[in-house]
C-alpha cells in the first residue's frame, strides 16, 4: 500500500502557447522576478538555448529550470519550469514535458486570442490531467482585448478565466501575479518518499564530458549519488555518478532528489540509445512494480532521404544523427542507398519544420553538407498478391500494375482564421484535395474551419500558403485521422535519359501533369549548362508526360590569355571549380544540391 | 632585383621572351582595359622612353647570361614611338640582352599611326613581325569600338608593311560586340585574309569592368551567346578553309608562322617584362610593375609579386595553358618537365575525363596526348575547371 503524501512547497509546471504568443518571454520574466537570473545577466529568452531557437523565435527542445520563490503567504517555494516546444510538429515533445508537471500556464496573446495551437496544446494538457492556468499576455499593446480574451478562453476551452492574470511579459507587468497563481492554483506534487524509486525521463541530452545527462521528475522514493539505477524499458543498469538540479546557467549537484522534485542524473552512460524519453528510472536493488505506461508514441509523419554531399562523410552523418536522436526521440532514421546519391539515411520527422530544424542542426552543429530529397508521407499499398506494405520511399513504390489499392494518410485539420479570409482558405483546401467537414464561428469575426486533407498535400508548403492567403492571421493544427484509398501515381524524372531515383515522388493522378511540368522547369533552373544538351523528362511508368531541355554551353572561355592574364584566368577557373565542388554528379549530369528541393516548391502562383 | 621588398635573384633556364609595354595611344578604345594613356604629349613619351631604356639596362645588368629569342612590344600603340625612340629602345635591348640571330621581334601596330617611312625604319632597326590591330573593316563597327583607323588605312598599312620588308604580319580581329552581325563578321574575315597575313588573332569581345563599353552596357545590344558561339565557329571554318590552322583558342597561323613569343606564355616558359604594367614569369615567380606612370618616370617603380607558384600550382597552370593549344597536353613533355609527379596527379583524371568525352586522348610514341575536343574549345573553362576540381579534390570527384 503506497501512501501518497503532498510535498507542499514544490510546484512543477509547463508553459504552453501558440507560436509567438510570448511563452519564452514570460519564462524569462519569471526567472527575473524570482531572482533566479539577475536582470543584468538576462539574455533574452534564456531558455531557448539553441541558436536556432533564438533565431527562429520558437522553442524546439524542452528545457527545465528551477526557481526559488518566497510567496505572499511567507513560505518558500521551489518552482520547476519545464519549457515546451511551441509548434504543431512537436506535440510529442509537449506531451512528454507535460507528464512531468502538475500544471500548465496557457499563454494567450491578448491581441490575437485563441489560435489553433492554443487549443491543441490546451487539449494535450487536459489529456495529461494538468491544472491549466490561463495567462493573458501582451496587455501593453493598444490592440489588446483582455475581456474578449477571457470570454473566449471560457467559451472555447471551457476553463475559468475571469480572474486569471493579465500581463505584459515584455514590459514586466503583473509578473508577480502569475507567480502567486502558480503557488495557489497549481497543485503541489504528491508522492511516497518511502516507496521504491520511480522517476520519469522527460528529456536527455549528451554532454561530451558527462556522457548522457538524463532529466527526470521523481514521482516516488529518493535517489542518491552512488545508487545503482535501472532503466526499466531496457533493463540496463548504471551507477549514479552525480545528481542535481537545473539552474539557468548549468547543472548544480545535490545529495538527494526525492519525490516531487525535478532534476538530472549522470551515470557515465555512453550508449545514447539506452535513455528513452518516457522511460522509468528505478533502483536496481528495489525496483518499482509500477513503471509509467509510456507516453503517447510519436510517429514520424514525413520521411526524406538525407545524404552527405561528400560521400566520405557518411559515418560523420551517422554519428550526428545518433547524437541528435538522443535529444530528440521523435527523429527516426535508418540507412538507405540511392543510385544517384550513394549512402545516406531515410529519416522520419514529425513534420516539415522538424525536418528543416534537423537539417539545419546537422549542417550547423556538425558542419555537414547535406542533400535532402523531397519529403514523402507513408503510403499504404495493398499489392495484387494481397500483401500490404507501408512505403515511405517513393523509389520503393510498386509499379502501377502490381497495386490493388493505394492509400494515403489523411489528417483532420483545424484552421482558425478571421472570417474575411475564409473564402481564400476554402479555395486553398479545395485545391489541396480537402474535404470540408464543418465551420464554426468562435465569435463574430473569427471562424474555425475543419477539413480533412491528404497529408501529402500539406507537408510541403501548405502552411506558407495558408499564411499568405490570410495575411498571417490564420493558424493551423492537425492530427492524423487515418488512411484512405486514393489514385496515386509515381512520378519519375530522367536526366539525359537516365532515371534519377532520388527525384521520384508520389502524387495524385489528377495533379501529376501540372506538377511534372512545373518540376521539370524547376530542374532546368538547377542544372547548369553542360557541354551537351540535357533533356529532362518526367514520366509515369514508361509514359513521358513533360519535357524540358537544358541547352548546351556555348561560350565559356577567356579569349585572350597572355602574360598578364594568366593569374586572372586561373582565378576564374578556381571560382568555377568552387561551383563544381557543390554540384552533384548524377550519371553524366551535374546538378546543384538545391535541385532535390526544387520539387518542394509547388506554390501555384509562379 | 627586389620584389615586394625581398631580394630576388633572377636566373633563367633557357632563352626568355621579352615584353616591352608602351602605354600610350591617341584615343582609348571603348573596350580596352590595358594600361594606356591617351593623348599624352610627345615630351611625356620621350621621358618614358628614356626611363624604359635605363630600366632595361639596369635589370639586365643584374641578371646573368640573359638570352632572348623573342621580343614583343605591346601597348597602347607602340607605333606612336618615333624612329629615334625605336632606335634607342632597341639599342638598349641589343646592348644588354643576347638576342638570338633569328629572334622574333614583334610590335603591335595601329594602321593610323604607321606610315611607310616609319615602317621601313622599324624594319631596318630589326623589328621583323607586325601585329596589327584591325578588329573590323566596317566604319560603324570601328566607331562602336572607338578605333581611330579606317578600312583604307588598314589596306595601305598591309601594302606598306610588305614593301618595308615585313614577312610576318598578324591581324587582330574581334567579334561579338554590339552592332556586329554574322554577315559583317564574315566580310571582315574575307577582307583580312584577302590581304594575306601569316597569322590572325581572333578574339571574342571581353566586356571588362571599368571600360566605357562596360559602363554603358545597358545602352548596347550585345549579340547573344549562341550568336557569339556561331561567330567563333564561322571564323574557324572560314580560316581553316583559307589554309590557317587554329593553334590556340583564339590564334590562327599558316604552318610555321605561329607567334613564338605568345607560345612562351602557353608553355609556361620564362618571360621578362619592361615598362609599366608589364608582367614577368621567372621560374616560379610571377611579378609585374604597377601601372603608376609617375613613380616609373621618377625611377622609383618597384616590381610587385603577383604569385609565387608552388609545384602543384605550376603543374596545374601548365595543364590548363597547354590545353588551350591544339597540340594539347603531351604527357611525355610534361613528365620531362615535372617528373612522374605530374602523371600521378593528372593521368587518372585525364583518363576519366576522356571516358566522359570531355577530352580526346591520342597516343604518340607510347605517350598520351590530351586535347580538348574541337567543338568544346569555346567552352573550355567548364572542362578546365572540372579538371582542376578533380585534380585538387580527388576524394570527392573520382568515386
Amino acid at each position: 500500500m503506497i501512501m501518497k503524501e503532498t510535498i507542499p512547497n514544490i510546484r512543477n509546471f509547463s508553459i504552453i502557447a501558440h507560436i509567438d504568443h510570448g511563452k519564452s518571454t514570460l519564462a524569462d520574466r519569471l526567472l527575473e522576478a524570482t531572482n533566479t537570473v539577475a536582470v543584468r545577466d538576462m539574455e533574452n529568452q534564456l531558455l531557448d538555448k539553441m541558436d536556432l531557437e533564438r533565431e527562429r523565435g520558437i522553442t524546439i527542445k524542452a528545457r527545465a529550470v528551477r526557481m526559488k520563490y518566497k510567496a505572499k503567504d511567507g513560505q518558500d517555494y521551489i518552482l520547476n519550469l519545464i519549457d515546451t516546444p511551441g509548434h504543431v510538429d512537436f506535440n510529442y515533445e509537449v506531451s512528454r514535458s507535460l507528464n512531468a508537471c502538475e500544471g500548465a500556464i496557457l499563454v494567450v496573446d491578448a491581441t490575437q486570442g485563441i489560435e489553433a495551437q492554443t487549443l491543441a496544446n490546451a487539449y494535450l494538457a487536459v489529456d495529461s490531467n494538468l491544472e491549466i492556468l490561463p495567462v493573458i499576455n501582451k496587455i501593453d499593446l493598444p490592440s489588446a482585448m483582455v475581456q474578449k480574451c477571457r470570454d473566449e478562453i471560457e467559451d472555447v476551452i471551457g476553463i475559468p478565466a475571469q480572474e486569471c492574470p493579465a500581463v505584459s511579459a515584455k514590459m514586466g507587468i503583473n509578473i508577480n501575479d502569475v507567480l502567486e497563481h502558480i503557488v495557489s492554483d497549481i497543485p503541489a506534487p504528491k508522492g511516497d518518499l518511502s516507496a521504491p524509486l520511480k522517476a520519469l525521463i522527460f528529456d536527455s541530452n549528451y554532454d561530451s564530458y558527462l556522457g548522457v545527462v538524463i532529466n527526470i521528475r521523481v514521482v516516488d522514493g529518493v535517489l542518491h549519488p552512488g545508487d545503482r539505477i535501472r532503466l526499466m524499458s531496457t533493463g540496463a543498469e548504471y551507477d549514479v555518478v552525480e545528481i542535481g538540479v537545473m539552474e539557468p546557467f548549468g547543472l548544480v549537484a545535490t545529495n538527494e532528489l526525492s519525490a516531487g522534485e525535478v532534476g538530472y542524473i549522470t551515470a557515465s552512460i555512453k550508449n545514447i540509445g539506452e535513455t528513452k524519453v518516457g522511460d522509468t528510472v528505478t533502483l536496481a536493488s528495489r525496483p518499482t512494480d509500477e513503471p509509467f505506461p509510456g507516453f503517447k508514441e510519436s510517429h514520424p509523419m514525413v520521411y526524406a532521404g538525407i545524404y552527405p554531399a561528400d560521400g566520405a562523410r557518411y559515418e560523420d552523418l551517422h554519428d550526428a544523427l545518433n547524437k541528435l536522436q538522443l535529444n530528440d526521440a521523435s527523429l527516426h532514421f535508418e540507412p538507405e542507398t540511392s543510385i544517384a546519391l550513394g549512402f545516406g539515411f531515410r529519416c522520419g520527422f514529425l513534420g516539415l519544420l522538424h525536418m528543416e530544424i534537423i537539417e539545419e542542426r546537422l549542417e550547423r552543429e556538425f558542419n555537414l553538407d547535406l542533400i535532402t530529397t523531397a519529403p514523402s508521407v507513408i503510403y499504404q499499398i495493398t499489392r495484387k498478391s494481397g500483401e500490404t506494405v507501408m512505403v515511405d520511399n517513393p523509389s520503393r513504390f510498386p509499379a502501377a500494375d502490381e497495386i490493388q489499392v493505394a492509400s494515403e494518410p489523411i489528417v483532420r485539420a483545424n484552421i482558425i482564421t478571421p472570417s474575411a479570409y475564409v473564402g481564400g482558405l476554402m479555395d486553398l483546401c479545395q485545391d489541396r484535395r480537402g474535404t470540408f467537414i464543418d465551420m464554426k464561428y468562435i465569435d463574430t469575426e473569427r471562424v474555425e474551419l475543419h477539413y480533412d486533407l491528404p497529408l501529402n498535400e500539406i507537408i510541403y508548403d501548405f502552411f506558407d500558403a495558408l499564411k499568405s492567403r490570410s495575411r498571417g492571421y490564420a493558424s493551423l493544427d492537425y492530427e492524423l485521422k487515418g488512411y484512405e484509398p486514393s489514385k496515386l501515381v509515381k512520378l519519375d524524372f530522367l536526366l539525359n535519359g537516365e532515371q534519377v531515383d532520388a527525384l521520384s515522388f508520389i502524387v495524385h493522378e489528377d495533379k501529376a501533369y501540372a506538377r511534372a511540368r512545373r518540376i521539370a522547369e524547376r530542374l532546368k533552373d538547377n542544372i547548369p549548362r553542360h557541354q551537351f544538351e540535357i533533356p529532362i523528362q518526367a514520366a509515369i511508368g514508361s509514359k513521358i508526360i513533360a519535357r524540358e531541355t537544358v541547352k548546351a554551353l556555348r561560350k565559356d572561355v577567356l579569349a585572350k590569355c597572355y602574360g598578364g592574364d594568366i593569374t586572372r584566368k586561373m582565378k576564374l577557373l578556381e571560382k568555377q571549380r568552387e561551383g563544381k565542388k557543390k554540384m552533384r554528379q548524377l550519371g553524366s549530369v551535374q546538378v546543384t544540391p538545391e535541385a532535390f528541393m526544387a520539387i518542394l516548391k509547388l506554390d501555384d502562383d509562379d | 632585383m627586389t620584389i615586394d621588398g625581398k631580394p630576388v635573384r633572377l636566373t633563367f633556364g633557357s632563352k626568355v621572351g621579352i615584353y616591352v609595354h608602351i602605354p600610350f595611344c591617341r584615343q582609348k578604345c571603348l573596350y580596352c582595359d590595358f594600361c594606356s594613356f591617351p593623348g599624352v604629349s610627345p615630351e611625356r613619351i620621350e621621358a618614358y622612353t628614356e626611363r624604359l631604356c635605363s630600366q632595361i639596362r639596369e635589370i639586365c645588368s643584374q641578371t646573368e647570361s640573359l638570352e632572348a629569342d623573342t621580343v614583343f612590344f605591346g601597348g597602347g600603340t607602340p607605333t606612336l614611338l618615333s624612329e629615334g625612340q625605336w632606335d634607342r629602345i632597341l639599342s638598349a635591348l641589343q646592348d644588354s640582352v643576347r638576342l638570338s640571330a633569328d629572334a622574333e621581334i614583334t610590335t603591335e601596330c595601329n594602321p593610323a599611326t604607321a606610315g611607310p617611312a616609319k615602317l621601313k625604319a622599324m624594319r631596318t632597326l630589326g623589328i621583323n613581325r607586325l601585329s596589327v590591330g584591325v578588329q573590323s573593316i566596317h566604319p560603324g563597327e570601328l566607331r562602336t569600338l572607338g578605333r581611330i583607323h579606317t578600312e583604307e588605312q588598314f589596306e595601305q598599312l598591309a601594302r606598306n608593311a610588305r614593301e618595308a620588308g615585313f614577312e610576318r604580319i598578324s591581324f587582330d580581329l574581334m567579334f561579338g560586340f554590339p552592332g556586329q552581325t554574322e554577315e559583317s563578321w564574315l566580310s571582315t574575315l574575307r577582307k583580312a585574309t584577302g590581304l594575306n597575313p601569316e597569322h590572325l588573332s581572333v578574339y571574342a569581345l571581353q566586356l571588362e569592368e571599368g571600360t566605357p563599353l562596360y559602363r554603358d552596357r545597358a545602352s548596347y545590344v550585345f549579340p547573344d551567346e549562341d550568336t557569339v558561339a556561331r561567330m567563333y565557329d564561322t571564323a574557324r571554318t572560314f580560316l581553316e578553309g583559307e589554309g590557317f590552322s587554329r593553334y590556340e583558342v583564339s590564334n590562327y597561323a599558316r604552318p610555321g608562322c605561329e607567334c613564338r613569343h605568345n607560345l612562351k606564355y602557353w608553355n609556361c616558359e620564362d618571360y621578362l617584362g619592361f615598362g609599366i604594367s608589364a608582367h614577368s614569369l621567372v621560374g616560379r615567380t610571377r611579378f609585374y610593375y604597377p601601372g603608376d606612370m609617375e613613380s616609373f618616370l621618377r625611377g622609383t617603380a618597384v616590381p610587385v609579386l603577383e604569385e609565387q607558384l608552388s609545384d602543384d600550382r605550376m603543374e596545374e597552370e601548365y595543364a590548363v595553358l597547354r590545353l588551350r593549344l591544339s597540340t594539347g597536353l603531351d604527357m611525355g613533355e610534361a613528365e620531362k618537365r615535372f617528373g612522374e609527379h605530374f602523371a600521378r596527379r593528372f593521368l587518372p583524371v585525364l583518363r576519366t575525363m576522356a571516358d566522359r568525352h570531355l577530352l580526346i586522348c591520342a597516343e604518340r610514341n607510347g605517350g598520351e596526348i590530351y586535347r580538348i575536343p574541337d567543338p568544346f574549345f569555346f567552352t573550355e573553362n567548364d572542362i578546365l575547371s572540372e579538371l582542376l576540381a578533380c585534380v585538387q579534390e580527388p576524394a570527392s570527384f573520382l568515386k
